[in-house]
């Protein structure tokens, strides 16, 4: 019994370690938060402020234009997400009833472009969104998120409808049911955990871009969050602690979501176990 | 609402090349309930997929009604169906499983309200109105299957094995409740099963179907009575029909050392299969009736069900078996085991040498090499 006990306090031990230590960049992002400006430079940076400047939260928004920012981030991030997630329903529900073997390197072919990184396809997309005149526009990084989500959208959705038993379909078109009842009726109520955790990540991937958001939206007045924060260290010095300030106001939302959803999460994530 | 169905030459024949059914034809008439029965794999599933749209011919014509819906899609054939699995909608209470038909054909409100409520008073379902799937019993599943079948008022229904998954007691009753619904309802119904206890006891007619083809559609007396061929005698009837080999000489069959007079006239020397119902025999002490074969036997194993008893025991005569319906290895057994239903008050015992009889006007012959029953 002890030896049990003894066997298992070790592996405990390390994840304990190893969750610590991943939130020492949290804890420094705080911290640093609340430092005035030129005290982050001084010996004892890494403990908590005597006198902390609750001040810098309200300068991101006075000096620094955080609401326009955060406007825009939500913009953009609710935009691709219900876009992403309506397309790739649709397109998911065409590659679970579609058996034929087009319809099969297509799904091969939309899973393969996981594999492709932003970075390689950035100039010529920015062609692309010149020549549409689609820069500064947030329509333009809008798109370009929709498309990098879309391969790991249809990959899990697709993976989760195949699980739901061929026999409740059936039984729904033998009722009167079109494609579209099926889907609505039938197929999305029973997916609700991968949906939500599939928002919840497209959602947090999308927030936290800042690649493409730079590159798109060069007008302040369009820049997200990410963006706009990287900018910060350019305009005024390097003002670290408004950077983590604004970092840590910029987590936030996600991590409300992340919380919101993470009941579905793990759920969604794991695959479709349906109760029969 | 009621129409035929008429099966016109269907087949079907999957990617793989496999044939899992092959030119049946079969007409069902308005308001009749007519059973698919048949051992696993011979096609009847298929078949009843095909009717429900759920499958594409390969071959033939479906006509429902007065339409051939052969290549219309399931939610415009207007049917019904049960599933053997009752694929009910988990997300869904049993008032929404019921009416889920309705409202896909775009029902007003208050006529779904007032059907399904209808359909749950006849199925005993009103106080599980407001309850999911997942919690109600096996039996009250089936109920809730049933009542999106009937609750639509569809030109036919169409269910498969939709009482396997229930245990031994409540198929019974269940069983029951069915034939009852149907004489109320007189819905057009074709009924996929593999028990042909279930065959037997809910259709107007039943169609034993195997590899695909169908071998017999007639009344239940009439397949158990006149089997058409080897295959639906051994099929149809448990304990199963004896069926073993011997050689019909001019008006009586020789089978071991036992002389069987029959109404075939034929003459000359031909091998036939003779076939005995277990219920033909009697042990001799109870034989009364004249006109009896007799023999004596060794039983290997007496069975007492109480009101009767099954005596086994061997002949010297090549056994004759279906191979679907061969429960050894598939080698044909040198002699053919018999089981005799006897007297529940016969002294029969496991190895005490007995004399047992049989009815030779019960006898059925048929012919070695096609299967067929041969016309007494």
């Amino acid at each position: 019994m002890s030896g049990r006990i003894g066997r298992r306090r070790l592996p405990h031990a390390l994840l304990v370690l190893v969750g610590l230590i991943n939130l020492v960049p949290l804890y420094y992002m705080i911290v640093s938060a609340l430092q005035r400006g030129g005290q982050f430079f001084e010996a004892g940076r890494l403990l908590p402020p005597v006198d902390p400047a609750w001040s810098n939260f309200e300068r991101l928004f006075t000096e620094n234009g955080f609401g326009r920012l955060l406007v825009n981030s939500v913009i953009v991030t609710v935009a691709a997400v219900v876009a992403a997630t309506v397309i790739a329903v649709l397109g998911a529900y065409a590659f679970t009833r579609i058996r034929t073997r087009a319809a099969g390197a297509l799904f091969n072919t939309t899973v393969a472009l996981l594999a492709v990184p932003p970075i390689v396809v950035l100039v010529p997309l920015f062609l692309l969104a010149a020549d549409a005149g689609l820069i500064n526009n947030r329509l333009a990084p809008i798109v370009i998120y929709v498309g990098f989500i879309m391969p790991f959208s249809i990959l899990l959705l697709k993976n989760f409808f195949d699980e739901i038993p061929h026999e409740l379909l059936q039984a729904a078109r033998v009722e009167g049911a079109s494609s579209l009842q099926e889907l609505r009726h039938v197929i999305l109520p029973l997916s609700r955990a991968p949906l939500v955790a599939l928002a919840v990540v497209n959602a947090l991937w999308v927030w936290n871009e800042l690649l493409i958001s730079i590159v798109f939206l060069q007008d302040e007045q369009q820049r997200t969050l990410q963006a706009g924060i990287a900018f910060f260290a350019g305009r005024n010095v390097v003002d670290i602690p408004m950077t983590m300030a604004g970092s840590l106001v910029a987590t936030l939302p996600i991590l409300v979501a992340f919380i919101l959803g993470q009941r579905y999460f793990v759920r969604g994530l794991t695959g479709g176990a349906i109760k029969s | 609402m009621s129409s035929t169905i008429v099966l016109d030459a269907v087949s079907k024949t999957y990617a793989n090349g496999v044939r899992a059914v092959d030119s049946v034809s079969l007409a069902v008439e308005a308001g009749e309930f007519v059973v698919l029965v048949g051992p696993s794999g011979c096609g009847k599933s298929t078949l009843l997929r095909m009717v429900a749209g759920l499958e594409d011919l390969t071959d033939g014509r479906i006509i429902i009604g007065d339409k051939d819906v052969s290549d219309v899609p399931p939610k415009h054939r207007d049917v019904a169906m049960v599933f053997q699995s009752y694929a009910l909608f988990p997300h869904m209470t049993v008032a929404q499983n019921i009416g889920f038909g309705l409202r896909m054909r775009r029902f007003a409100k208050d006529d779904t309200e007032k059907r399904v409520q209808e359909a749950a008073r006849i199925l005993e379902l009103t106080h599980l109105l407001d309850r999911r799937p997942a919690a109600l019993s096996g039996g009250q599943r089936q109920r809730v299957a049933m009542g999106r079948a009937l609750v639509r008022d569809a030109r036919a229904f169409l269910m498969d094995e939709p009482l396997s998954n229930l245990d031994a007691q409540l198929r019974g009753v269940m069983r029951m409740e069915l034939r009852q619904m149907h004489e109320r309802v007189k819905g057009t119904t074709l009924y996929v099963t593999h028990d042909q206890v279930e065959a037997l006891t809910l259709g107007d007619r039943v169609a034993v179907l195997r590899d695909g083809h169908l071998q017999q559609c007639a009344s239940p007396h009439e397949i158990f009575t006149r089997p058409a061929n080897v295959f639906v005698a051994a099929f149809i009837g448990s304990p199963a029909m004896n069926l073993m080999q011997g050689t019909h000489v001019d008006g009586s069959v020789h089978v071991a050392d036992v002389t069987v007079p029959v109404m075939n006239r034929r003459h000359g020397t031909a091998e036939v299969v003779l076939g005995l119902r277990p219920a033909a025999f009697e042990d001799a002490e109870f034989a009364r009736e004249e006109g009896l074969c007799r023999m004596r036997v060794v039983p290997s194993a007496v069975e007492d069900l109480g009101d009767e008893k099954h005596v086994v025991f061997s002949i010297d005569a090549p056994a004759v078996i279906p191979s679907e319906l061969r429960a050894d290895d598939g080698v044909a057994r040198r002699s053919a085991v018999i089981t005799a239903r006897v007297h529940p008050r016969s002294s029969a015992r496991t190895g005490e040498a007995m004399d047992v009889t049989f009815d030779p006007r019960e006898a059925h012959l048929f012919d070695p090499e096609s299967g067929k029953a041969m016309d007494a």
